[in-house]
């Protein structure tokens, strides 16, 4: 191979790792966890996780332990694996700091949770659960 | 191969060397029909339908098809690294993993080796040849099939040991080591090795292409007869010849053809066509190379199907508990390793040397090369029921996820902060068809492929001038193996399907 095209060939390479590190480098619009300091327990019924329905509770505190009131908080469960189709819903205060949704796990396996919203202050508070639902 | 092309009609001296080297042309039997035209014409011939013909045969008809793949790997590889990591929301696994493969299964059936054809990894490849010199040819002892079983083992151990398909990054990375790896075997090799000799995805798609409808063939054998250049596989000024070096008029199967189309456009004569031909008749009829790396390259791919759908069911927990607590072998990779290496090959190439011995045995025959001879005419028949297995699989998460990628495409051009599709994406879309239709197809494709296969066992047992009763002996040891295979694996489809346990990918 002539020392040209051994250059051209070596630029080539250099230019693709380029224009590939910018690309790692660029951040998309997600706003991600605004609210680390907020404590968030996660019940979930039937628990293990089963297919079928199932009651999800979110219970906020603040650092101090005391109930986080008037979020505006969703639900997004997604399967590991591409291609299969979300759980969504909206969760419901049902009481104080207490947030409430009704699901259905669709199949079993190894599902991501995320809980999404925005907070009374106006934080956004972004959490991932990891759940394995039982056959 | 080089008896018959020097006792043939060709002039084997016009023919480039490398054609007479007897390792390049794998579609080659030991009596090749010189052009299907004078065995009957060609029933259809898509290169010369008004408009399709004409386009596909035009010199850049093929990156009408390789730019828009193009486009999607760079996509993959965009979205991968940049990308939610969340594997359903990212069009990168969505893509590589739900839709790549669903719909390169479905290329096989309505056209051939649709992938190949626009393979976008090949661009940068050509690119590469181009600025290289041509440097030295694959070494001869690397011309055959076992860098692709080994490729298949370790992609298939990755995806499994490295959770690729729940890593959009990951994903990404793989996408960009094939371009890599393609660029780099064009640029040191003058043919190219990557198609014929490395990829495994090209070794899936030579041997499922067997069971597709168009095949290359030539429009009228004594134009070949007569040619001097043989421009289909040495190219002419403008035009490249065939990558993989397949002789047009000695082509029998799809094995090794990317239908890239070169041969087409190189031959001065206008003789290559893109014919319609019997779906089965590779399985059942031809007879392929007597070689162990192509034989087992196919009954493994077979076996392949049915582990990559175990993964997916709840007793894969148990031999994984079994491995970890009987075995102490406490390395997830170890044990992955351990199942893929037993499963993917060990099994299979066992038994195929088994049901080969046995039926030497029982038959008291004794072929010219024992063993490698009856596997290499038994191998084929493996092809349909594996066809039916990865149908099954690969259909399956194309109809249950197949209009995932339209919420995924509407979230990326959200991210971006364009709001064309909508300003919410609609994440209720997602199957194809009704998921209670899913289980009876899977049956009827893993049934469909068996019952081609038992057809294709026979008809290779059964030949003229011989005992039906020698040939039945010879084939009872290869149908239980294909019957245990469907059995197994109707059985994994029965299982629920889990979509990746976490307990045993360590999510």
């Amino acid at each position: 191979m002539s020392k040209s095209r051994l250059r051209t060939i070596n630029g080539l390479i250099i230019l693709l790792a380029v224009l590939l590190s910018t690309c790692a480098c660029s951040r998309r619009s997600s706003a991600g966890d605004q609210a680390p300091d907020i404590d968030l327990v996660f019940n979930l019924q039937p628990d293990p996780a089963q297919v079928g329905s199932a009651t999800l509770k979110i219970a906020l505190t603040d650092s101090n332990g005391k109930p986080l009131e008037g979020a505006n908080l969703s639900f997004r469960g997604d399967m590991t694996h591409a291609g299969m189709m979300p759980v969504l819903s909206d969760l419901d205060e049902t009481d104080p700091g207490v947030y409430q949704a009704d699901v259905e796990w669709t199949m079993a396996g190894a599902w991501i949770l995320t809980i999404d919203g925005t907070l009374a202050d106006g934080r956004i508070l972004q959490r991932q659960i990891d759940l394995e639902v039982a056959p | 191969m080089v008896r018959w092309l020097t006792g043939g009609s060709y002039n084997a001296k016009s023919i480039s060397r490398s054609l007479l080297d007897a390792d390049v042309i794998m579609t080659t039997v030991e009596r090749p029909t010189l052009g299907q035209a004078e065995a009957g014409g060609i029933r259809f011939d898509l290169l010369h339908q008004p408009w399709l013909g004409r386009l596909l045969r035009r010199r850049y008809g093929r990156l009408l098809f390789q730019i828009p793949l193009l486009l999607l790997l760079l996509l993959v590889i965009y979205d991968g690294f940049t990308g939610p990591q969340l594997a359903p929301a990212n069009s990168a696994t969505v893509l590589a993993w739900v839709h790549y493969r669903g719909l390169v299964i479905v290329g096989f059936l309505v056209l051939g080796n649709a992938f190949c054809m626009g393979c976008p990894f090949t661009l940068p490849r050509t690119l590469a040849h181009k600025l290289s010199l041509h440097g030295g040819r694959w070494p001869r002892r690397l011309r055959n099939k076992w860098i692709a079983i080994g490729g298949l083992l370790l992609i298939f151990w990755l995806y499994e040991w490295l959770d690729i398909w729940a890593s959009p990054l990951l994903t990404a990375w793989l996408a960009l080591a094939y371009l890599v790896l393609a660029f780099a075997l064009e640029a040191f090799f003058t043919e190219s090795p990557f198609c014929k000799y490395v990829c495994p995805l090209g070794a899936f798609n030579f041997t499922y292409a067997a069971i597709s409808p168009f095949q290359i063939q030539t429009r009228s054998a004594q134009v070949c007869r007569t040619c001097q250049g043989k421009e289909c596989v040495r190219g002419s000024k403008d035009t490249p010849g065939c990558g993989t070096e397949l002789y047009v008029p000695m082509i029998q199967s799809n094995m090794d053809c990317t239908f890239c189309l070169d041969c087409a456009r190189a031959c001065p004569y206008d003789n290559v066509a893109l014919g319609l031909r019997s779906p089965i008749k590779e399985s059942a009829a031809l007879r392929w190379p007597r070689r162990w790396s192509l034989s087992l390259m196919v009954i493994c791919l077979a076996f392949m199907g049915l582990m990559n759908a175990f993964g997916m069911v709840p007793p894969v927990y148990a031999l994984l508990d079994w491995l970890d607590v009987g075995l102490r072998l406490h390395s997830e990779a170890l044990r992955l390793g351990l199942i893929f290496i037993l499963g993917d090959f060990l099994i299979p190439a066992g038994l195929a040397y088994g049901a080969a011995w046995i039926g030497m045995h029982w038959t008291r025959s004794r072929p010219p090369d024992g063993l490698k001879d009856l596997t290499a005419q038994y191998a084929p028949a493996f092809i349909p029921v594996g066809f039916g297995i990865w149908l099954a699989h690969y259909g399956f998460h194309f109809a249950i996820g197949g209009l995932s990628i339209l919420p995924v495409m509407q979230s990326f051009f959200l991210d971006h902060g364009y709001s064309w599709f909508g300003a919410q994406p609609n994440w209720e879309l997602s199957t194809v068809i009704p998921i209670e239709w899913i289980f009876p197809l899977q049956v009827t494709a893993i049934l469909g492929g068996f019952l081609i296969s038992l057809y294709a066992l026979a008809r290779r047992a059964l030949r003229p001038n011989r005992e039906p009763l020698l040939g039945l002996r010879e084939m009872i040891p290869w149908a239980i193996v294909v019957t245990v295979l469907v059995l197994l694996s109707l059985a994994v489809f029965n299982l629920p399907m889990e979509m990746r346990g976490t307990r045993m990918f360590g999510v």
